[in-house]
């Protein structure tokens, strides 16, 4: 007798987006996907985890000030996109700091080959894929709108962890308000097509959300589905004098 | 099975209602319906008595969106949590409940106050600079002009909202005579804003400040509540509140000069390119001059 395939959710009955602490270096992000998922999440759910949250529980949220960049970032954070992640001197630093000077002028052959034969992203592709997720100043919600924050490191190791701490499915993602899901790391593979679906209208938030885990639940794994009736709406009119029938 | 429904979310934002009006809206969000009372204990205040755990974090949410001022949670016992709502104006309430999952209650406060005193009012919206002159630049490429631009656009649409009637100086080339843009101010006009960012030579200085006309009565409040409204909503630290002399020429009417961020340093460049930035700029203006009116 063969070995029985796990089979993922063919599509999850409900997105719960937790609302957290701003979460800083001293969390250890198993415990807090443990804690704030307690009861909700159960095997066969799925525990998203937005990439830069996991990245600032390492402690890869880096204030400009302690970077000195050398000549060649100031160089080369020029010829970027502006609105990009490499714009600065600081974040071009960090990139060269994380995958060495080699690997980023390779980068840099490959972006200007690119440009000429009008294809986009070579430059990541050669120099390192970890780098497009680097956010440069201003690129993090408060209060690390100051930092440059890097990529998390090793991010399926830390989604394996997870599960093995809450018996759930665990993904690290980048998402955005365009509708690009990255995912980063993952505890099981068969889940990446449905979750990048579930994921594609940001639950994470974008904005002030303060919601950097969401609990995607799979049919009939203690969430019912609503029951297909409207919401319920003026059932009480309250207003400063009192309630209204 | 779950079995205690769990309090996963608590978020406000401003969103149409089902008959189009916008309305404040507080959502609070758990694994499944849960009960809840709505009581008004005091003036400007709603608490919500919700039955149910809780997986999310209970630390204040702060709102300012010109209704809601702020949102505290408590949790008194086991399985009961209190979410005491603040208002920044007295307000009409309703409540919806949506069974999920997740399932909500949903807090709809409407914002007819903030309409009502902004309905027919006259506000002069002033970028700064244009044209061939740029302003300030930041240290990657954003030039004050452009910025300023944006954060105008965004202001009059709040306003327009509202119901004003706006009036902005300039064209994105322009660049008026500073005779000009007041100029535009009538005797109707109730407010008159002009937008900038501050630049310094060093790129250590960020924040905004908000300048006022000395001749206005208490511009000087005005100002202090628009900044204090900036930087709660916004995070941007404040460089303080002054008067400016170039605004005297309005006379007695309210003006103001805001400098919304210091465009010179990193951080403050990066965050004008974030179009929520300019969106809370707008909104922290409209409910900093709403809560002046207000204070009478």
């Amino acid at each position: 007798m063969g070995r029985t395939k796990r089979v993922p959710a063919t599509r999850f009955a409900a997105t719960i987006p937790i609302r957290t602490h701003v979460l800083t270096e001293k969390d250890d992000i198993v415990e807090v996907a443990r804690r704030y998922t307690e009861g909700i999440a159960a095997p066969g759910d799925v525990i998203a985890l937005a990439e830069s949250a996991v990245a600032i529980t390492q402690g890869r949220a880096i204030l400009p000030e302690t970077v000195r960049p050398g000549r060649l970032a100031r160089f080369l954070c020029r010829f970027p996109t502006k609105s990009g992640s490499l714009a600065t001197p600081v974040a071009m630093q960090l990139a060269i700091d994380e995958v060495g000077r080699l690997r980023i002028l390779a980068g840099c052959a490959a972006a200007a080959i690119g440009k000429i034969l009008g294809k986009k992203g070579l430059f990541y592709i050669v120099a390192g894929r970890e780098l497009a997720l680097i956010d440069d100043v201003a690129g993090t919600m408060y209060p690390y709108e100051r930092h440059v924050v890097l990529g998390p490191k090793e991010p399926n190791k830390v989604a394996k962890d997870i599960k093995k701490a809450t018996g759930a499915e665990v993904v690290i993602a980048d998402v955005n308000d365009l509708g690009c899901v990255d995912i980063i790391g993952i505890s099981n593979k068969l889940y990446a097509d449905t979750v990048k679906e579930a994921l594609r209208d940001n639950p994470f938030g974008n904005e002030d959300e303060q919601t950097p885990i969401v609990v995607l639940k799979r049919v009939g794994k203690g969430v019912s589905l609503p029951p297909g009736v409207p919401p319920r709406r003026d059932l009480v009119k309250l207003t400063p004098k009192g309630i209204k029938a | 099975m779950v079995a205690v429904p769990r309090l996963t979310n608590l978020y406000s934002r401003v969103e149409p209602g089902p008959d189009g009006e916008e309305e404040s809206i507080l959502a609070i969000e758990g694994t499944a319906p849960f009960p809840f009372r709505l009581e008004h204990p005091e003036p400007l205040v709603w608490q919500v008595r919700a039955g149910a755990a809780v997986n999310m974090y209970t630390g204040p949410l702060e709102v300012r969106d010109g209704i809601i001022r702020e949102v505290l949670v408590e949790e008194p016992g086991a399985g009961e949590v209190s979410f005491k709502v603040v208002l920044q104006t007295e307000t009409e309430v309703f409540t919806t409940l949506e069974e999920g999952p997740p399932a909500r209650a949903v807090l709809r406060f409407s914002r007819e106050p903030l309409k009502k005193f902004y309905r027919g009012r006259r506000v002069v919206v002033d970028p700064g600079h244009g044209g061939g002159d740029g302003g300030f630049r930041g240290p990657v490429d954003l030039w004050e002009k452009d910025v300023v631009w944006t954060t105008s656009r965004v202001l009059a649409g709040e306003l327009k909202r509202l119901g004003a009637e706006v009036v902005i100086t300039r064209a994105p080339e322009e660049n008026p005579s500073w005779q000009e843009r007041c100029a535009k101010v009538t005797a109707d006009t109730s407010l008159f804003i002009s937008l900038h960012t501050h630049g310094a030579e060093d790129r250590n200085v960020r924040g905004a400040a908000v300048l006022y006309n000395p001749r206005a009565e208490g511009g000087d409040v005005l100002a202090g509540l628009v900044l204090e409204e900036i930087t709660a909503k916004t995070k941007i630290p404040g460089r303080g509140i002054r008067p400016c002399l170039d605004l005297a020429v309005l006379g007695d009417r309210q003006g103001l000069l805001v400098e919304t961020v210091t465009i010179t340093n990193w951080v403050d460049e990066g965050i004008l390119r974030n179009p929520y930035f300019h969106r809370k700029l707008a909104v922290a203006t409209v409910n900093g001059f709403f809560h002046f009116a207000q204070k009478g």
